[in-house]
């Protein structure tokens, strides 16, 4: 057996890495570290409070956490919906399995030229496109969660009288609930990617706005700035999901 | 000795004589014939047992009684109807564990409750009443995953007793329990059926199970399945399911060298 590792030395080292990473990209000299293109630790985080102070970041930020809860409500509830639909007969099953994976197939970022077609550059069309992303790993859990179910307990619940509604709210769902909590967690840091992807395309606020017009007028600081705080709200976002995802899939 | 009854007991006057009738079934499964012209009948409040050799297409039977598969053939009837689709006149007992894993005991038990409608406070107080019938009071909060075997076989069957069927579909349901535990349920089963008049159609393996729970014993060929024979145990004195008492030993050999035949072997 592996010893384990003191997590005091763990946590130790981390921060003397994260440390000597910061001290490297801050005192690194000009002719190594062209801080033109990479920025200096102490800009970046200047550029972070005066982002704070007029409210930029608090704006911005909060237009993408609309943008991914959104998506997930619209791509989960739909995803769903659908799963359902196609785990309910093998018509259903027919018409719809092989759709939803063709567009699976496609690599959705072709889609954002699309919806800003339709939609506009504006936060509409990174909800719609966030929505699309997850909705498959919702459709697939359900549809996976119900031909997992023993046949025995549907036939149980035919014998019991139950209303195809009943069968759903008392048999499939809670059946799925692992499965729901899964995709869950598999969709919360990827309605991140495709929020911020779909705003670096074409947006006019959100992280992803920060990014790229920090990008096309050379600001760096402002660059690192917004995925800094991108990455702490993502990875925030994750955490409790995860968290709170599995104790509710829990059957014990 | 006299036991509690149940809330309500189902009320089996309306069945008639005969409660199920198969009627010249044949059924094929994957160009496989499973059912050749089964024909037999079962009286109200009879317990029948089938018993025939594994893969014979018992269970398939059982399917057919409980109206979750259609014969390509013939006819089954229910109180004189054909079944066209679930049959929920019946409770069906399965040797799979059929427990929703999420719910607890009680929320187990009375779920076929929900499904009709019944009020929650009833629901509990019924599911507390047949829970402490088959002997799992102070067991009402917990989770499957927390009973042994028996006392999940116990669950089962108190979840299909609950909404009061007018007939038992039994497909080996105590073939993984323990011996003792076996007989046990099996004993509790037999005047829980006797007490409720309740009609059964039993499938097993199980020779001693079928002579001392069975009025009618019934002996099924190997597969495709035809009827062979059906001995009557209803008048049989001694019976025990523990064990064959030496006076009723033939039944066991005659039904042991019935098997033996369907399987092929020496």
């Amino acid at each position: 057996m592996q010893p384990s590792a003191n997590p005091i030395l763990v946590v130790t080292l981390r921060l003397l890495l994260l440390l000597i990473a910061i001290g490297l990209w801050q005192f690194l000299p000009s002719s190594v570290l062209d801080e033109f293109l990479w920025s200096r630790p102490l800009d970046v985080l200047a550029q972070m409070s005066s982002w704070i102070m007029d409210g930029t970041l608090l704006w911005n930020a909060a237009d993408t956490l609309v943008t991914v809860g959104l998506g997930l409500v619209l791509g989960g509830a739909v995803g769903v919906a659908l799963g359902l639909l196609a785990g309910f007969s093998i018509v259903t099953e027919r018409l719809l399995l092989g759709p939803v994976q063709m567009l699976f197939a496609l690599p959705k970022i072709t889609l954002v030229p699309l919806f800003i077609l339709w939609l506009g550059v504006g936060t509409q069309q990174h909800i719609v496109f966030t929505a699309v992303v997850v909705f498959f790993f919702f459709f697939f859990a359900i549809f996976n969660g119900i031909r997992g179910i023993a046949s025995v307990h549907h036939n149980n619940f035919e014998l019991f009288g139950a209303s195809p509604w009943q069968m759903c709210r008392l048999l499939v769902l809670p059946a799925c609930r692992g499965w729901i909590a899964l995709s869950l967690r598999l969709a919360v840091p990827y309605a991140f990617v495709s929020a911020v992807s779909a705003e670096v395309v074409a947006s006019t606020s959100g992280l992803g706005y920060l990014v790229k017009t920090s990008a096309s007028v050379m600001n760096a600081s402002g660059m690192f700035a917004a995925m800094i705080v991108l990455l702490i709200v993502s990875l925030a976002c994750s955490l409790t999901i995860n968290r709170y995802a599995s104790n509710w899939a829990r059957f014990d | 000795m006299p036991r509690p009854i149940l809330a309500a007991e189902p009320d089996v006057s309306r069945l008639g004589k005969k409660v199920l009738s198969f009627d010249n079934v044949s059924l094929n499964y994957d160009g496989l014939s499973i059912l050749d012209n089964v024909s037999f009948e079962v009286e109200r409040g009879e317990f029948v047992a089938l018993i025939g050799p594994s893969g014979c297409g018992k269970t398939t039977l059982l399917n057919l009684a409980a109206g979750l598969a259609t014969p390509a053939s013939g006819t089954v009837r229910y109180a004189g109807e054909i079944l066209r689709s679930a049959n929920t006149s019946a409770g069906y007992l399965t040797q799979e564990d059929a427990l929703l894993p999420w719910r607890d005991v009680i929320s187990n038990v009375s779920l076929p409750l929900e499904i009709k409608g019944v009020a929650r406070a009833e629901r509990v107080e019924r599911a507390r009443a047949i829970l402490a019938k088959v002997g799992l009071k102070g067991f009402e909060r917990h989770k499957p995953h927390q009973l042994s075997g028996g006392m999940r076989k116990r669950v089962s069957l108190a979840r299909t007793l609950i909404y009061q069927p007018e007939t038992l579909l039994l497909d080996e349901p105590f073939g993984a329990l323990d011996a003792q535990t076996r007989v046990l349920i099996q004993e509790e089963l037999l005047s829980i059926c006797k007490d409720l008049g309740l009609t059964v159609l039993l499938v097993t393996h199980d020779i001693v199970e079928a002579i001392g729970l069975a009025d009618r014993v019934v002996l099924i060929s190997k597969r495709p399945a035809r009827l062979c024979a059906t001995i009557d145990v209803a008048h049989v004195a001694n019976r025990r399911l523990s064990r064959i008492e030496p006076q009723n030993e033939r039944y066991f050999d005659q039904i042991w060298d019935h098997l033996r035949s369907q399987t092929g072997g020496g």
